[in-house]
């Protein structure tokens, strides 16, 4: 969301709307750099839903964001906050694992494949 | 009881400390103090925050690779129960232990040690050129133990200097 | 921390979308219900074409919750969200699945149905 249009305070901070959208459920980086890595085959089509603007149809994958309609989707892709996202999920996030490898441990032992493939 | 490892910064969350969080999808996150909760809550990138082992790691701060990495493991198998096993494990663990903060001791020293005489240099030339800053010229110029024995050709420059100065 | 008036997610495929609670059960004067609580709730908002519709006043057990749980072994658990699912008088879910994650408690208190449908419990 954008900058708060009516504010007194001169300083670089978003309305009271952008703190709500945070606040509900919002795919968190892991989750949306899953569903970037995928190949192009596994992604679906949008399903229609009602409760969503323009049926769901118009949706930015890196910012998990639905809008009304494909030029205000286009002019969001034009934003600073998109583009500081996508070049935030060019590397790959923080993981359990990671947490593991740092405190010294080794890669997990899965042991020898029981079944040959 | 296992003792798993912090999410955010990756030290050991022992029984009863810290708190699970479970999203919808079912990963757990585990953190070791609120501390850890809450930096993760403010979804902060553990890569970025220069206390966590992730940024430390990452920065060439700490030992990266070592064998003794290689003992402490998740083990997705099954093993049988050996009672010696146990016991000598139980020993190694000790021995393992120490040899590996040592030699993170040891890396962090050696670390250390690189910018060791350059800052020293750094600071001699620091303290020849601003000496009469700490001290009047006067008063160096009668007590030549001031300034230091090795470096002859500074005093010269310091008196020359007091010279212009009183012309 | 479920009390009166509290909006619960439904985490099943019944038809309800969203619950508020009116009422805690098994408790004369208590002020909040925890996870494995049954409370009476209505229906904010449903699936059209479903059994369950909105402003209907149905029983449900609380799955999850933002509020930690503490457990006996010193384990603090918090989820993503307030969740219920919609139960009948007997304690069998109304719907066919259960979605996200939900709390090893439920068995203990006998809604055994709700925890074999589970896709993970912890």
């Amino acid at each position: 969301m954008g900058k708060c249009p009516n504010r007194k305070v001169k300083k670089r901070r978003f309305s009271h709307k952008t703190a709500r959208l945070t606040k509900f459920l919002r795919k968190c980086d892991d989750a949306v750099y899953d569903e970037l890595q995928k190949p192009d085959a596994e992604k679906k089509a949008l399903p229609l839903e009602e409760d969503l603007p323009a049926m769901g149809q118009y949706y930015c994958l890196h910012c998990d964001r639905y809008f009304a309609s494909l030029t205000v989707r286009d002019g969001h892709f034009k934003t600073k906050r998109h583009k500081k996202r996508l070049k935030q999920l060019v590397e790959a996030p923080h993981t359990q694992l990671d947490a593991d490898l740092a405190a010294g441990m080794g890669m997990p032992d899965n042991g020898p494949k029981l079944m040959s493939i | 009881m296992r003792l798993e490892k912090c999410w955010f910064c990756s030290s050991i969350v022992y029984p009863g400390h810290g708190i699970q969080f479970v999203r919808n999808d079912a990963k757990i996150f585990r953190f070791c103090r609120s501390k850890c909760h809450k930096n993760f809550k403010m979804k902060r990138n553990p890569r970025k925050v220069k206390w966590t082992k992730a940024y430390r790691r990452l920065h060439g701060k700490d030992m990266t690779q070592d064998a003794t990495f290689e003992f402490e493991r998740k083990r997705n198998r099954p093993e049988r129960y050996d009672r010696n096993l146990a016991e000598n494990t139980l020993k190694a663990i000790k021995k393992i232990d120490k040899v590996r903060s040592d030699r993170a001791a040891g890396y962090i020293k050696k670390r250390l040690d690189k910018d060791k005489n350059k800052k020293q240099r750094e600071a001699k030339k620091e303290l020849e050129q601003g000496i009469n800053l700490v001290k009047a010229p006067e008063a160096i110029r009668q007590d030549p133990s001031l300034t230091l024995p090795s470096k002859v050709k500074v005093q010269v420059q310091v008196e020359e200097k007091c010279h212009q100065m009183e012309e | 921390m479920i009390q009166p008036q509290t909006h619960l997610n439904v985490a099943d495929n019944s038809g309800a979308q969203e619950l508020m609670c009116i009422r805690i059960i098994g408790a004369s004067n208590r002020r909040y219900a925890h996870i494995g609580d049954v409370i009476v709730a209505v229906i904010k908002d449903a699936l059209p074409n479903t059994p369950l519709e909105k402003s209907e006043v149905i029983r449900a057990v609380i799955v999850r919750t933002c509020k930690e749980l503490k457990r006996d072994n010193g384990m603090i658990i918090r989820y993503d969200d307030n969740a219920a699912v919609v139960i009948d008088q007997e304690g069998n879910p109304k719907g066919t699945r259960i979605f996200g994650a939900i709390a090893r408690e439920l068995r203990q208190l006998n809604f055994t149905k709700i925890v074999s449908l589970a896709p993970e419990v912890f």
